[in-house]
């Protein structure tokens, strides 16, 4: 038979294989590559502009400091809701006090959170649910727990993770986010973690999408000659 | 809609087709490349164990005041055995000594000792490198230091030449990884942002393609297919000439197209896009009551026809037993046998060869039409493809391998050169060495133009056929045939039919030729042109030329275009008759186009290719 015919046949078959994850994989290219990845880390979300550290001279010094915490590992001097803070090591354990005053502003309670967040979120929403989180959910596996969820009313659902212990942002998360995950999840076919880039079913996958793509390269070849006029 | 999907799908993936190999194989490549060696994993040193912070170490309040701009962050670290304190600022980052508050400058020398703590391989670390930015650390504002190891893996660490701070190990792994990572975002200059709208423009190509492909696919995968061909049942296919005479029964497959199932016993009705239902050229008659046509036999034939009962038999599904008619049916099934009664070698690369069948040929091997030449397997040398004394030069500069082999039998289609009635019955044709030398490589030379090459008188040769629907019209209008190369074939055929039978009407032949010494029947034109006041030639020559008989230099094209076309009065009152090389068909038929030549005047024989 013609090779015209064993290709058109080759990326038939290979098409019924690889056909649906083929159009997977370009309805998550298209979503990857069209939504800017800084909305996606929602830049535009919440505001960590960082102010000058404001009053060292009636910092604690050094020796009160060493008699507070006489197992200090390490510290680090940082702006906290306008005023300068200390976030010390100690122990093993991570806390944040008031630079000057020296008073215990971490674990943080839910009223401070909720006024972290509202000053940090840069939307008009409402704050719609504090949570106290001990078992982090799959958007924000890799960070520490426990840590807070302050969510808002907002469209895009926004949920911003603050660890009770620094302060920090840990994570912005909302809807444009959790759809570039799913359909991250599908580009890579890593349907449990969504991380693991090595799977064999994206190899096996991959090594096919080759073929479909080869055969239909392959194909093109025939498919542009029209009937002879005569 | 089908068709049209077709017809998008091929479009966009031609556009997009290179693109997705290269997004399957970058995939394919950084799904086998292990994350962890990526990251280079296995030479990095583990983080040193956390110490105590010396509390006779300076203020930070006295660091920060000292500093020069405002610091917003102040954090304690180590350099190796040395305690910091790193500040930074809105613009830049610093380290000064936390016992002395002197600032630390990243040297050579500390930048190679930091580096070598992170790093846990055997490789030893080269001279540090200061640079200002590097596509290795291409999220990293500011100058850095790059520290290369003598590891397999050629791993490089780079730090902060500000701060000291380690910010990427790379290897080669990572590397590899970059550059399809690079192919796969098409980023090529930042390697960095997936948002440039040349990969969303390739990725909403690909999305159509996607979309449209999954649409085709239901659309041409017939249920039973998915059961193997011999357990499904048959039905009997009968193939009937258009005369109305029985050619042959045949069982097909449920599910298998008519052209499946007459390609599965060796019957190629004529495609030249593999059963798609994209060319066209599959067309067969329905005898009886035709099934409703498809979208794709409305695309690609007339009212007319599809009254008649012509379907594409790519298209055409017997679920119970069918008769079909085939137009050139009968030339699918002859073996035709003749004998090699003469060989001439016009030129030094064409070669007209004179054969005599068996039986006397019909009125079907008319002018325009061709035969397909069955060229058997062969294994020749060098020294068995023939040519004269005279052209021992020409041949000398090809560089033919010294054996020349076929291991398959192949069909090649060879245009009748001279009415039959012409040479007592004989087929004349016209062959083309192609030595397959293109742009400087050398592939091998062509399969049947060598075997026929090796003919003598008395050789016997296989042939089907006649085929072809490229034929003069009816109706004396002014013709105006363009050739080049082994287009002459069908042309001359078509001249001489036309003359012979006292054709009154104008008659321009314009043929071109790279020079005089690859210009087969010089002569023969000159004398039909001296004896019919009607008929022209004109010779056109690519390469030197030797002004005794060529009309002009240069493409053929051109010159008909400047000589003849542009000066005609009346094109509309022409037909257009075409035999060459694919470009310069390609061109000659944009070029009518572009004056406005109707489809319906321009007939054209493209070879079979």
């Amino acid at each position: 038979m013609k090779p015209a015919f064993w290709a058109r046949r080759a990326h038939k078959w290979i098409g019924l294989i690889i056909g649906v994850q083929a159009l997977l994989w370009m309805v998550s290219g298209v979503y990857m590559t069209s939504v800017s990845l800084d909305v996606i880390h929602g830049d535009h979300l919440a505001d960590i502009d960082v102010e000058p550290l404001q009053s060292p001279s009636r910092w604690l010094d050094s020796a009160a400091l060493a008699a507070r915490y006489p197992d200090l590992m390490a510290y680090k001097i940082k702006q906290f809701m306008g005023k300068d803070a200390f976030e010390i090591h100690h122990g093993g354990k991570v806390l944040l006090i008031d630079a000057v005053s020296g008073a215990q502003i971490t674990p943080l309670d839910e009223s401070r959170v909720r006024a972290l967040a509202a000053s940090m979120y840069q939307g008009d929403a409402a704050v719609r649910a504090v949570e106290w989180i001990t078992q982090a959910p799959s958007e924000v596996a890799t960070r520490p727990v426990p840590m807070w969820a302050v969510s808002f009313a907002d469209r895009g659902d926004t949920t911003l993770y603050f660890s009770p212990d620094t302060g920090e942002l840990l994570a912005r998360r909302h809807d444009l986010w959790r759809w570039f995950d799913f359909l991250w999840m599908f580009h890579i076919m890593d349907y449990e973690s969504r991380t693991d880039v090595n799977n064999n079913l994206l190899r096996t996958a991959a090594a096919s999408g080759f073929a479909f793509a080869a055969s239909g390269l392959w194909l093109l070849f025939y498919s542009f000659r029209r009937r002879a006029a005569a | 809609m089908t068709p049209w999907l077709r017809k998008i799908h091929k479009w966009v993936g031609l556009i997009v087709g290179v693109q997705l190999l290269l997004w399957t194989t970058s995939g394919f490549v950084m799904s086998l490349l292990d994350h962890d060696a990526v990251e280079g994993k296995a030479y990095r040193a583990s983080a040193p164990a956390a110490r105590a912070w010396p509390p006779d170490a300076l203020a930070p309040a006295q660091v920060v005041a000292a500093a020069a701009t405002k610091v917003q962050t102040l954090t304690t670290g180590w350099l190796l055995d040395r305690p910091v304190y790193h500040l930074s600022d809105s613009e830049s980052a610093r380290t000064v000594d936390a016992m002395n508050g002197a600032a630390i400058e990243i040297d050579a020398t500390l930048a190679s000792a930091l580096a070598a703590a992170s790093y846990a391989g055997p490789g030893k670390p080269a001279t540090s490198q200061r640079l200002d930015k590097t596509l290795e650390v291409r999220n990293h504002d500011g100058p850095l230091w790059r520290v290369d190891f003598s590891d397999a893996n050629d791993t490089t660490v780079y730090l902060s030449a500000q701060t000291g701070r380690v910010l990427e190990h790379r290897n080669k792994t990572w590397r590899l990884f970059d550059v399809f990572w690079m192919l796969h975002i098409m980023d090529y200059a930042g390697r960095k942002n997936f948002n440039n709208p040349l990969v969303v423009t390739m990725a909403v190509g690909g999305l159509w393609l996607a979309l449209t492909g999954i649409w085709l696919l239901v659309a041409s995968f017939h249920w039973h297919e998915f059961v193997p061909q011999r357990f499904r049942r048959r039905r009997e296919l009968a193939v009937y000439a258009p005369d109305g005479t029985r050619l042959s029964t045949l069982a097909s497959a449920v599910g298998d197209s008519v052209y499946v199932a007459m390609a599965r016993q060796g019957l190629h009705l004529p495609s030249n896009c593999g059963g798609g239902q994209s060319c066209g050229l599959c067309e067969v008659r329905v005898r009886g009551v035709a099934p409703p046509p498809t979208a794709a036999d409305r695309a690609h034939l007339t009212g007319a026809k599809l009254k008649q009962g012509y379907r594409l038999a790519c298209n055409l599904h017997p679920s119970a037993d069918m008769r079909i008619e085939v137009d050139a049916g009968a030339g699918l099934w002859t073996r035709h046998t003749a004998i090699v009664e003469h060989v001439d070698a016009v030129t030094p690369f064409l070669r007209e060869i004179r054969l005599r069948m068996a039986q006397a040929p019909g009125p079907e091997f008319r002018p325009g039409a061709y035969v397909q030449i069955h060229v058997p397997e062969y294994a020749l040398q060098r020294a068995d493809v023939l040519h004269p004394e005279h052209h021992r030069e020409d041949w000398a500069a090809l560089d033919l391998p010294a054996a020349l082999t076929n291991k398959k039998p192949v069909r090649r289609s060879y245009s009748l050169a001279m009415p039959v009635e012409r040479v007592g019955g004989c087929l004349i044709l016209l062959a083309r060495f192609s030595p397959n030398r293109a742009h400087g490589k050398q592939l091998p030379a062509g399969k049947g133009s060598t075997w026929l090459y090796s003919l003598k008188p008395g050789d016997q040769v296989h042939f089907s056929g006649p085929f072809g629907d490229f034929a003069l019209k009816p109706g004396g209008r002014e013709k105006v045939f363009i050739g080049a190369g082994a287009g002459m074939a069908p042309l001359r055929a078509m001249l001489h039919a036309c003359l012979d039978t006292g054709a009154k009407e104008r008659i321009h032949f314009w043929y071109g030729a790279r020079s005089l010494r690859d210009t087969p029947y010089i002569e023969e034109m000159e004398a039909l042109a001296a004896t019919h006041r009607n008929f022209s030639w004109h010779l056109v020559v690519s390469g030197e030329t030797n002004a005794a008989f060529a009309s002009a230099q240069g493409q053929v094209h051109e010159v008909v275009q400047e000589m003849l076309l542009s000066r005609h009065p009346y094109l509309q009152a022409c037909d257009f008759y075409l035999c060459g090389p694919p470009a310069m068909l390609t061109a000659t038929r944009a070029l009518l186009r572009e004056l406005g030549v109707a489809e319906e005047q321009v007939a054209f024989d493209d070879f079979k290719i």
